[in-house]
């Protein structure tokens, strides 16, 4: 029977993913900083259970999560919409004008994601996941999964092209 | 289907990983047939990997990985048939030792008050933050209390973070501030409110044990026992 993960090679592993998933939910670093050692504490607390590092990984990001959900429902922040915004297309973003943005920044304007659209937007960009994987994660239903991602990726390219003009705008203006 | 149904579907597409998915097959075959969409497919798949690569690159904090490895909770052992077995005999030694030899006072709460003043150097924090919301979930979750009401002196301080600790079979959560003063502030909360010797009101008996200041005091049920090494008088003003 193989052995569970040994606790400090799954935080070694899987810290920085956590904390990027993290830190796009609650937006900043002490918060973000706070959830992933909360998650790590539930894991050695309870998690002994799991055999592999892949179902580990999946636990990890749901209990991450459901933390955040939690913390969020205790100060009244959480917000429950219906989809009704029209499909839009995609902003057009040059891969270049992506590149002029320092990688916090990018990771900043994930966190100001329409809320609802965070949490599988993070999974889409930062895991390997599958949508059926991300749909699980979350225990949201495979079609919300997807139409959220579409949303959220909307609004975050849109985000990077305001973004990569206010940088264009500034450059110009210094040089 | 029509290349601009193949566009809407083909919208989430990321190349390196969804290139299995069966639910892109009938737009990646349209894609193939209309130049102008495998343009802008091959345009996307390119923002999504620079996009991609540029949210990895974001910077971590330095210190994240040693303060989670650090604040580890022990070994649940309990789960091991052998350490099982063991923790019974060793229960049951101590069940005897108590029963055959137990000296006077030994649940006291001065006994009490001297084992929480000696942890106040060896403990480890189990949640760094200063968020009190987290705090008390986090005790809650821990089966440690969570029913506790600070005085409000206590709450302007900064709140560093919690421990769970056990005591006489009891679990206390301790609370660590750190006073404007900058002494560090503990204060231990326990359900355990039959100590003998023990604090019988809201107002706070002050003491001193292992050279650490205390103030305790009894409120709905709660025992409390607010410790530092600092000046004593900064507990009193603690309660004027």
């Amino acid at each position: 029977m193989p052995s569970p993960p040994d606790f400090e090679n799954l935080v070694r592993r899987y810290y920085r993913d956590l904390y990027y998933f993290a830190f796009s939910l609650a937006g900043n670093e002490a918060e973000a900083s706070d959830l992933v050692q909360e998650t790590f504490y539930i894991w050695a607390s309870k998690g002994d259970q799991l055999r592999e590092f892949t179902r580990a990984k999946s636990w990890l990001f749901t209990t991450l999560h459901r933390e955040f959900l939690q913390a969020q429902r205790r100060r009244g922040r959480i917000q429950e919409h219906d989809l009704d915004e029209v499909e839009r297309e995609l902003p057009r973003v040059s891969p270049e004008s992506i590149n002029r943005i320092d990688a916090a920044t990018a990771l900043s304007f994930l966190a100001r994601i329409d809320e609802r659209y965070r949490a599988p937007l993070a999974l889409y960009y930062l895991e390997d996941c599958s949508y059926l994987e991300i749909s699980a994660m979350l225990d949201v239903p495979l079609g919300t999964v997807q139409s959220r991602i579409a949303r959220g990726k909307a609004q975050m390219l849109e985000m990077l092209t305001s973004g990569s003009a206010e940088t264009s705008c500034r450059g110009g203006a210094s040089s | 289907m029509t290349s601009e149904a193949a566009r809407k579907i083909l919208a989430i597409y990321r190349p390196t990983i969804d290139g299995g998915d069966p639910q892109f097959a009938d737009a990646l075959a349209q894609a193939e047939r209309d130049p102008e969409l495998a343009r802008w497919l091959q345009e996307q798949g390119a923002i999504y990997e620079a996009l991609r690569g540029k949210l990895k690159e974001a910077p971590v904090p330095e210190d994240l990985l040693e303060k989670t490895l650090r604040y580890r909770p022990s070994v649940v052992w309990w789960k091991h048939t052998w350490l099982q077995l063991a923790a019974c005999l060793l229960v049951l030694a101590t069940l005897a030792f108590y029963w055959l030899g137990r000296g006077p006072g030994a649940a006291t709460f001065e006994n009490y008050r001297r084992t929480m003043a000696g942890v106040v150097s060896k403990y480890r924090m189990s949640l760094e933050t200063d968020d009190p919301d987290r705090v008390r979930t986090f005790l809650a979750n821990n089966q440690a209390p969570a029913d506790y009401v600070l005085p409000a002196s206590i709450t302007r301080q900064r709140l560093l973070g919690c421990a769970t600790l056990s005591w006489d079979g009891n679990p206390v959560s301790l609370l660590c501030f750190r006073h404007q003063s900058g002494s560090d502030l503990w204060l231990f909360v326990t359900h355990r409110n039959e100590l003998k010797g023990g604090p019988r009101s809201s107002d706070p008996s002050f003491g001193e044990a292992n050279a650490v200041n205390t103030a305790a005091w009894v409120q709905n049920g709660n025992v409390y026992l607010l410790a530092t090494r600092g000046d004593p008088k900064l507990l009193r003003e603690t309660f004027q």
